[in-house]
């Protein structure tokens, strides 16, 4: 892998990451694979990235009352 | 090859639409030619192997995930235990493991991986801190959370920490109370087996880049650095060679094996031989051994015998004590009683009672309170140890065995014995 690439790929990690990471602890009721099953986006590495951004895209649509799947189910 | 063996499984789950039913005990995986219905010789837990064998182990499975993901298919579970051992070479036995991946979903063994292979292999490597505790205190392993409370800034800088540590822990704890469906939404949002076959292939790298720096321990140079001369040495062989050579034996213990020497004498004639040391890099070093000669007849596991692996989990029936996974015709212990009942403080005759209790044949070295080693044991230590005597272990010996040789070594500190169980 050349060097660029790492960078790249470093870039791709952190930046989503640091997003993600704001966190307040929560004790009750764990639900133990959510968490890390988001995580394997973060470490896909480049391909990762157009997930990422449609997981979150998907996320900010249905903060706006645009959510694909409920229209769909909806209709 | 193992690989014939992994596609033959895969098809047979393909046609079947599912996995399984398998019997779960039989060995697959990389090491045998095809499915034979060989029985693993002697079942052995994580917390019993060597630094080198967890490393091993995990590697198997992360290149079983690579192999199922070109079939469309992953393994549903990341548990060590689903690795054995046929002398060094690891054996994957969990083929119901095996499942269909469906489109978009993650590889729900993740976690479990980091928490039973990754984590405990970091503790090693990056802390020094002995992993076998804490597996066997916890069935499930390391969670992330007390694995990041371990790491120290410095340490977010090795590979694999930052991301599989501490954000894993960060994540944990903003998706613990999630109500969003993660599983739908990373498939709506294309999530792919390629992002997990890069999440494999670096994870084996960072496996593969892990050492264990250790100095050299307490035990390690015992071979090389203890109170027989060389003809001593010659005489001991030549005992142990004996009596192994006397008949068949199928499964053989070495009790305080250290560097191997008289499991391998053990192996010449039985099918299979379980060398077992309290001291891990011993057993570090005698599995590294193996592993470069492809030895599939001895067994090296990491086992404090005063403190041997219970039975645990469930109502503790899901993980058996050692002395319940099969005994020993023969066992082998040399050097050892000392340590037991000095270094321990485990009474002398419970000791003995101990070994008539696994039915076996023995063979074991009294060293008595002359020996430089036992001296030193003794030196900043109040001689609490009136039990420790030649004339008592010979009359606990005498009560339950019928002793066959008995051979002093010429230092004179030395005994050695060839006992039978009485039946």
């Amino acid at each position: 892998m050349s060097h660029k690439k790492q960078k790249f790929d470093l870039i791709l990690v952190f930046m989503p990451a640091f997003w993600l990471l704001s966190t307040i602890p929560a004790y009750a009721y764990l639900d133990p694979g959510s968490g890390s099953m988001i995580l394997q986006v973060l470490l896909g590495g480049a391909a990762a990235l157009v997930v990422i951004l449609k997981l979150y895209w998907n996320r900010f649509l249905s903060l706006i009352g645009m959510d694909r799947k409920k229209r769909k189910m909806q209709n | 090859m193992g690989d014939f063996v992994i596609y033959d499984i895969f098809s047979t789950i393909h046609n079947r639409g599912q996995a399984g039913p398998h019997r779960a005990d039989l060995p697959y995986g990389r090491v045998e030619p095809g499915p034979s219905g060989q029985v693993i010789p002697f079942i052995s837990y994580p917390y019993e192997w060597s630094f080198g064998m967890l490393k091993d182990a995990a590697l198997l499975l992360l290149e079983l995930v690579l192999v199922a993901l070109d079939e469309d298919m992953i393994l549903k579970d990341s548990s060590a235990f689903n690795i054995q051992w046929k002398g060094a070479k690891p054996i994957f036995i969990d083929v119901p493991s095996f499942k269909k991946l469906p489109p978009g979903e993650p590889w729900v063994g993740y976690r479990q991986f980091c928490q039973m292979f990754l984590y405990p292999l970091f503790l090693l490597a990056y802390k020094n801190v002995s992993f076998q505790p804490w597996l066997r205190g916890s069935i499930d392993g390391i969670e992330p959370e007390h694995c990041n409370n371990l790491m120290s800034v410095r340490d977010l800088l090795r590979p694999g920490v930052f991301m599989h540590v501490y954000v894993q822990t960060k994540m944990q704890a903003k998706y613990a109370q999630t109500r969003n469906d993660i599983k739908g939404d990373l498939h709506t949002a294309g999530f792919n087996k390629g992002l997990i076959k890069v999440n494999v292939s670096r994870l084996a790298k960072i496996i593969r880049g892990l050492t264990w720096k250790c100095a050299t321990s307490q035990w390690s140079d015992y071979a090389s650095d203890n109170s027989y001369t060389g003809t001593d040495r010659e005489i001991k062989i030549g005992f142990v060679r004996n009596v192994v050579l006397s008949r068949p034996w199928n499964l053989v213990w070495d009790l305080g094996c250290n560097s191997g020497t008289f499991s391998r004498i053990a192996a010449e004639k039985a099918r299979y031989v379980v060398a077992m040391d309290a001291d891990q890099m011993s057993i570090e070093r005698f599995y590294q051994a193996l592993k470069t000669e492809g030895n599939t007849s001895i067994l090296p596991l990491v086992s404090n015998l005063a403190d041997a692996s219970p039975n645990l989990g469930w109502r503790g029936l899901e993980r058996k004590a050692l002395t319940e996974r099969g005994k020993p015709d023969l066992t082998l212990c040399l050097a050892l009683i000392h340590h037991i009942v000095i270094s321990a403080n485990i009474p002398l005759s419970e000791f003995v009672d101990w070994l008539v209790s696994l039915g076996a044949s023995l063979v074991i070295e009294f060293v008595t309170k002359d020996d430089p080693m036992v001296k030193t044991l003794l030196r900043n230590k109040q001689d609490n140890y009136a039990d420790y005597e030649i004339k008592y272990f010979e009359e606990c010996l005498g009560r339950a065995f019928d002793v066959v040789q008995r051979k002093m070594l010429t230092c004179g500190t030395r005994v050695l014995y060839f006992a039978q169980a009485r039946i």
